[in-house]
């Protein structure tokens, strides 16, 4: 039994334990479903908001460097008011009131030819002036646009003239002149700087080839590589777009914005996914709320069971009280509405309990008189029974004795029987010898006549012609004499054979093929006199090690037993003797007939001993029982029979090829 | 698996590095379209040496440590020399584009050089300017600041030049933002030359150019390929006008590789390949080939110099067993502000 608040080792729960586990999975399950529902919602909503956030922060900064720009166009613009008739010195005291003013690091004013006629350079690089001064600028890419369409136009990555470096210009035609302003080059990232002070991740400016022009937060390599890939397609045009582009191999959702003027893109990238800091902390608040409502169900679960399981636990001692036999206990009422209608019920029990053990006490001493009178009248029944028994037990000793004789009967019986067949054997013999021996004789005996004829005619003088008659007469006859001679000779070595087998019951090595030929030979005389046949049909490769004599004396009685009864008042009958190999260690051998078969009455003890259908007229009744007791003692087979009335019977044997040892001829 | 690039990415010679380094990229892009390399992504890892030792130094040792299976670069001669004993040591190829200095050829080292020599393109612009311009007296005007280079090339130009019979005058400058190009040409032409000769980058010999023409507007100007980039004709204008430098490739080559590759290059980048473009995707892609032809457990060396010859963009490209290639560069001119191909 179960103490309270354990499980048992086979698998049970006590109500405690289960109240728990349902009270902690169901908070789990509960969490789990919610947090998994608020990631699933949450954490889109977060990326899709960080996404918009990204997009406006590209345009924001676009906007910001064109504005920064515009103010950069808007100094250097002031210059293409001037009149190139002033005076050099004026022109180049303008030049340089401009670039003091910051943002340019040169400022060109280009001739019709595109050679350099003036330049502005700060303070600190005056003395580089003699470089440029005169220096062709007619193919820079950025003075050939701005002929081609004649206005004003920012550079895309620009090469310094003045320095080789790449940097931005700006270039204002005027006049057929031209003004070339080259952008300092800390300038791009003072106002990248500016525009994303509080920004950690990526920011990066790039040209109209996808060239690096200005960035923070990157990686090496990132400043490095060109971005035209990334780029492909961006749309122009202020409203920006949202990618998720890789910085330094990790993904970011990147808002990208065109600036039409610069042609430039502006990226600003954000953490996407598991790296992005708020779905971070989204999933770590629903983990810490996971955790933390384990922890109080854990802690608010057991004292919840102990308090609904502590009335059930009182029910529980009441019931075992019960079961002892103690009455009268009152169970206490907690606040559970089930609980108390069961201790109601429980005590309402417990008083019809009481009640109806009241009369099953009186019903008991009832039944225990009638009992004593029970247990009187078998003493009586049992002296009777023991006259009866003495009784029987004489008659069965009679019976036993009658028994034993017919044993003895039997026995002798059995005997008589094997003495028959060897009588029918020996007749056998006798008539196969007749004839050999009849003609062996007759061939002597004439002979013997020519021997005499002979000697009288020798008598009277030989002649050639008599010897030579005579020689032959004599060759003839002994030769007819030596014949029949070796065919009785032959008769007598398979006799002694059968004979052998007979009486000594030999164990060896035989061809069933051959024990079969010598017997079907010994019943020769027998069949002979009959209009019945017998076919067989044994392969000659079955070799058995097994008893031939008792095998023959099975087969013989068989083929008695078709002759006798079988077919007798018969003018035809066929008997098939046929053998097969069964199995690995067995063959089946099998004798049938197409006689009358086997009266029904008598089938179910066709192998017992004296059932026979010609009791009183010369059966003994024990042929089949010998041929039973025979195949299934000595040759360790089986026998069984399949008769039909009037259509035949059929005898089926199953012998070891190996017979079984006899214990008392080794 | 990742390759490196190195080169010089800021600064004036950044028109070189950039050019290179956008070779290198198509080259890398079309063999991950491809499949990549024996089924594998290559990605190429950048890094600016900025044309001044201490960032070579580290930019090699950090791709390096990133594991790279070879570097594409660098692409001058003095940053050769002070990457290659470190790539030496770590047992890591460089296949460089653009390196030309004589002292880098005829040795077994890990050193790749897809161009030929300074000396076989310095002889070449010594014989071509004798005897098919007249040049007699040549002033030559070469960088400090890729000495591995310039004197390599000046020393070549100055042996074969006077074995011809005809005189070098070497002016020195060292490039930078302190330079007077005045003060530098109006030294190289007092020493009354016929021809002008610039050892120099594209912008710096624009700007020399610049300055040569104000003064004598009929001398002969030639260069070494180094400047042989767009920007000379965009910072040299007219004055860069019949300017004859030497160039890896053909401008006017119909190879189709070499069409195809120019189109994709001025499709994407917006502006010429460049013989610098060129050559890093010629090497990138040689690379590229011989990570994926080489045998377990052989050396790149080995691969490379074995198991050639290599598709270049204008035809095959063999390693001799020094890792040279030894192909000549081509005599081009400037005409109409674009590089038109002599011989």
């Amino acid at each position: 039994m179960s103490t309270p608040g354990q499980s048992t080792a086979t698998g049970e729960w006590s109500l405690r334990s289960s109240l728990v586990a349902l009270l902690v999975v169901a908070t789990l399950v509960t969490f789990t479903l919610i947090g998994i529902a608020i990631l699933a919602y949450r954490v889109p909503a977060i990326l899709a908001e960080d996404r918009e956030h990204m997009r406006n922060e590209a345009v924001g900064l676009a906007h910001y460097f064109e504005q920064l720009i515009d103010s950069l166009e808007g100094r250097l613009g002031t210059l293409a008011a001037l009149d190139m008739s002033m005076s050099p010195r004026q022109i180049q005291r303008f030049l340089d009131s401009v670039i003091a003013e910051g943002g340019f690091k040169a400022i060109y004013v280009l001739n019709p030819k595109g050679h350099v006629e003036y330049v502005a350079l700060p303070e600190e690089a005056r003395e580089a002036r003699a470089n440029v001064v005169g220096a062709d600028l007619s193919r820079n890419p950025l003075l050939v646009s701005v002929r081609k369409f004649g206005r004003r136009a920012w550079s895309d990555r620009y090469l310094s003239a003045l320095t080789g470096d790449a940097t931005i210009g700006l270039a204002i035609p005027f006049d057929g002149y031209t003004l070339l302003g080259e952008v300092a080059p800390g300038f791009a990232s003072e106002v990248l700087q500016a525009g994303t002070e509080d920004m950690i991740y990526p920011v990066l400016v790039v040209d109209r080839a996808g060239e690096y022009v200005v960035g923070r937060n990157l990686a090496e390599g990132d400043r490095l590589r060109n971005w035209a890939a990334e780029l492909n397609g961006v749309s122009p045009g202020r409203m920006g777009d949202v990618r998720q582009i890789r910085f330094a191999g990790r993904p970011y959702d990147t808002g990208l914005a065109r600036s039409d003027k610069l042609q430039w893109t502006f990226m600003v990238a954000y953490p996407t996914g598991m790296d992005n800091p708020r779905v971070r902390v989204t999933i770590v608040l629903v983990l810490v709320g996971f955790a933390g409502s384990i922890l109080l169900a854990l802690v608010l679960a057991p004292l919840w069971a102990v308090r609904m399981s502590a009335p059930l636990q009182d029910l529980i001692a009441q019931t075992r009280a019960l079961t002892s036999g103690t009455f009268g206990g009152k169970v206490s009422r907690g606040r559970i509405l089930e609980f108390n209608q069961l201790a109601a019920d429980m005590e309402s029990m417990a008083t019809a309990i009481r009640e109806r053990q009241g009369e099953l006490e009186k019903s008991e001493e009832r039944l225990l008189q009638s009992l004593q009178n029970v247990q009187q009248l078998n003493l009586l029944l049992e002296h009777r029974v023991e006259l009866r028994t003495i009784d029987l037990e004489r008659a069965n000793r009679e019976l036993s004795e009658a028994m034993e004789t017919l044993k003895l009967a039997q026995g002798e019986l059995v005997r008589n029987e094997t003495l028959a067949s060897l009588g029918n054997l020996v007749g056998g013999v006798a008539h196969e010898l007749n004839t050999p021996i009849g003609n062996g004789v007759m061939a002597v005996s004439t002979m013997h006549d020519q021997v005499r004829t002979f000697r009288r005619e020798m008598a009277n003088g030989l002649r050639r012609s008599t010897l030579e008659a005579f020689v032959e007469r004599v060759e003839r006859g002994s030769e007819i004499a030596v014949r029949n001679l070796q065919r009785a000779n032959e008769l007598i070595a398979s006799f002694k054979q059968v004979a052998v087998d007979q009486t000594s019951a030999q164990r060896r090595r035989f061809k069933l093929s051959e024990v079969i030929d010598e017997i079907l030979m010994t019943l020769q005389p027998t069949l002979k006199r009959t209009p019945f046949r017998v076919e067989r049909q044994i392969p000659d490769d079955l070799v058995l090690e097994s008893y031939p004599g008792p095998l023959g004396q099975v087969l013989t009685n068989l083929l008695t037993n078709a002759l006798t009864h079988g077919f007798e008042g018969r003018t035809y009958g066929l008997i098939r003797i046929s053998a097969e190999r069964h199995g690995d260690d067995q063959i089946v051998l099998r004798v049938a007939d197409d006689g009358a078969g086997i009266q029904p009455d008598l089938f179910p003890r066709i192998f017992d001993p004296f059932v026979t259908s010609k009791l009183g007229r010369g059966g003994s009744g024990l042929g089949l029982h010998i041929v039973w007791n025979t195949v299934t003692v000595v040759l360790g087979g089986s026998i069984t029979v399949n008769s039909t009335p009037e259509q035949g019977t059929e005898f089926r044997i199953i012998l070891p090829l190996v017979a079984p040892r006899q214990p008392n001829n080794g | 698996m990742r390759i490196g690039f190195l080169g010089g990415l800021s600064g004036s010679v950044a028109d070189l590095g950039e050019s290179g380094r956008n070779g290198a990229q198509i080259a890398v892009e079309e063999i991950n379209r491809s499949g990549g390399v024996n089924g594998r992504q290559v990605e190429l890892i950048v890094r600016d040496d900025a044309q001044s030792p201490e960032r070579a130094i580290a930019a090699t040792n950090e791709l390096i440590a990133l594991h790279v299976e070879g570097i594409v670069g660098p692409m001058t001669s003095a940053m050769a020399e002070v990457a290659l004993p470190i790539a030496q040591q770590a047992g890591i190829v460089l296949v460089s584009p653009t390196v030309t200095a004589r002292k880098f050829f005829g040795l077994e080292d890990n050193l790749f050089l897809l161009m030929s020599s300074t000396r076989e393109e310095a002889r070449l612009s010594a014989e071509f300017h004798f005897n098919e311009n007249g040049a007699r007296h040549v002033v030559a005007i070469h960088d400090l600041k890729n000495r591995a280079y310039t004197e390599s090339w000046l020393r070549e130009f100055t042996v074969a030049f006077q074995d011809l019979g005809g005189e070098v005058f070497p002016v020195a400058y060292e490039s930078g933002s302190e330079v007077n190009f005045g003060s530098v040409v109006r030294a190289a032409l007092s020493k009354q030359p016929d021809a002008v000769l610039m050892i120099a980058s594209a912008a710096d010999a624009a700007r020399f150019a610049q300055k040569v023409r104000e003064r004598n507007p009929k001398i002969l100007l030639f260069g070494s390929q180094w400047a042989a980039t767009e920007r000379l004709m965009e910072l040299g204008g007219q004055s860069v006008e019949g300017m004859v430098l030497h160039n890896y490739f053909d401008r006017d080559s119909k190879a189709p590789e070499l069409v195809r590759l120019r189109d994709i290059y001025t499709q994407r980048f917006l502006r010429e390949p460049g013989f610098a473009g060129v050559a890093a995707y010629d090497a990138t892609r040689i690379l590229l080939m011989a990570l994926a032809r080489r045998q377990h457990g052989e050396p790149l060396q080995e691969t490379l110099v074995t198991r050639g010859p290599f598709p270049g963009a204008e035809g095959e490209i063999t390693f001799d067993r020094f890792g040279d290639n030894r192909r000549l560069s081509h005599v081009t001119v400037v005409r109409d502000g674009q590089f038109v191909t002599l011989r």
